[in-house]
């Protein structure tokens, strides 16, 4: 989309966020030093700074257990029934899966610009999801806090049976504030796509695509192709996806956009050390009780 | 295109007016929020029109022929949320700002924490996405 919109506003300086016109532009920032290009050939080479304050497939899986062990035990005290989470079916996609498209060679000669597993995961999960027993309209009240406060003659926890497992899982930790890193890496994205060496690298693996014989724009217009908009990818699907993927390492596309988000990131936690040091500390804290939590209870 | 509501400088979390969860029904999209659905809202303060979902949505945009609608209307779905909502109790990723349009479940993203749980501004629901308002382009359950 953003790269569309390099195209549809005429130039990298017009370049905005989505959800804007082409006559608005973002804050004008210095676009930071960068290091060394990084090689990017698949999800789990995209690393980030900030990632560290985010909560990672780990700590998800950590958080929702223990959240439905604790908020369940309390549901129990008040003769209700909430329903099990069970884990979400397949591996936990990495923390920046797709962040800059495909980048994987190996992947896009199996499935193009599909995304299978997701796919096949998405089917499954609306299956599950149908096979659920419904809690009652109380069970739900208790569960958020969002009814009576009692319930058959016990006081309900503020913020219900939910907020009772969080604050639980919070013991401990500092107060503090993840929503701040959750917002700079949305900010520090924006700024990225609006680098201008993000763009020349773009400009590069077109020149990259024309030599292969493929005359796209961007790799947004690769990707969105109609022709690909098919239940399973194609033999051309899968032609173009790779020579994609090969131009992006060639071009050093991913590497690029790795580098410059790295250095907008690294300013923008700069000027947050102390909210920064915080958050860290409640995610590992949470964690470190979420693992407590499973380990002695579930 | 309805009017947005919301305006503000980060994203809003909060339940300030979230529509009911109807404990009447499971899971097909219908325009009302069940548990185990994420949904996202046409505008904020949960607002305008419902899209209910139980699974991932890889990508909003497809299939092109019949990309996915607010229930009940032909209003698209994609890059028009203003609000969203996690039914379930897992965590939800929401796309934002895909820099490929092409590519399923691409790009940055929040976390929506699952059903009325929360962190700092961190939540289970967002009353108003602000800068990312008209940015929503898919999601997936962790």
């Amino acid at each position: 989309m953003i790269i569309k919109k390099i195209l549809a506003c005429g130039g990298i300086a017009m370049v905005i966020s989505t959800a804007s016109a082409c006559t608005a532009s973002p804050a004008p920032t210095s676009e930071p030093p960068i290091g060394a290009i990084p090689v990017v050939r698949s999800d789990s080479d995209i690393v980030l700074p900030i990632d560290a304050y985010r909560l990672s497939a780990d700590k998800i899986r950590a958080f929702t257990v223990a959240v439905d062990i604790l908020g369940r035990a309390c549901m129990n005290r008040f003769g209700l029934y909430w329903p099990p989470n069970s884990p979400t079916p397949g591996p936990p996609a990495a923390q920046n899966a797709r962040r800059y498209s495909i980048t994987d060679p190996d992947k896009a000669k199996i499935e193009g610009y599909h995304h299978l597993d997701a796919e096949k995961r998405g089917k499954d999960i609306a299956a599950r999801q149908a096979k659920q027993k419904q809690p009652t309209s109380d069970a739900v009240n208790v569960w958020g806090g969002t009814g009576e406060q009692t319930f058959g003659g016990q006081p309900v926890p503020a913020g219900g049976c939910a907020g009772e497992a969080t604050r639980q899982l919070d013991k401990g930790a500092p107060k503090a504030d993840p929503g701040i890193a959750e917002r700079l890496q949305l900010d520090t994205y924006q700024q990225m796509a609006h680098d201008s060496r993000v763009a020349h690298a773009v400009g590069e693996w077109r020149k990259c695509m024309t030599a292969a014989g493929f005359d796209y724009p961007d790799p947004s217009a690769a990707g969105a192709d109609r022709r690909w908009q098919t239940a399973q990818p194609s033999k051309a699907e899968i032609t173009v996806a790779t020579a994609d993927a090969a131009c992006k390492t060639q071009a050093k596309v991913a590497g690029t956009m790795l580098a410059v988000e790295t250095a907008y990131q690294q300013r923008a936690m700069a000027k947050h050390p102390t909210e920064m040091a915080a958050i860290k500390q409640l995610l590992e804290t949470q964690f470190a009780n979420a693992t407590q939590v499973a380990a002695t209870r579930g | 295109m309805i009017r947005k509501t919301g305006a503000a400088l980060a994203i809003a979390a909060g339940v300030l007016g979230a529509v009911a969860l109807s404990t009447s029904a499971f899971a097909a999209p219908n325009g009302v929020a069940n548990l185990g659905e994420f949904v996202v809202f046409e505008d904020a303060n949960y607002l305008g029109g419902v899209y209910d979902t139980t699974g991932d949505v890889t990508n909003y945009t497809l299939p092109l022929t019949a990309p996915p609608t607010y229930f009940g209307t032909t209003r698209t779905v994609n890059d028009s949320g203003s609000s969203v909502a996690n039914y379930s109790s897992s965590f939800v990723r929401a796309y934002v700002n895909a820099i490929d349009t092409g590519i399923a479940n691409g790009g940055a993203y929040i976390n929506v924490y699952p059903y009325q749980t929360s962190s700092g501004s961190q939540s289970w629901a967002y009353y108003n996405l602000s800068s990312f308002d008209n940015a929503i382009s898919s999601h997936d359950f962790q």
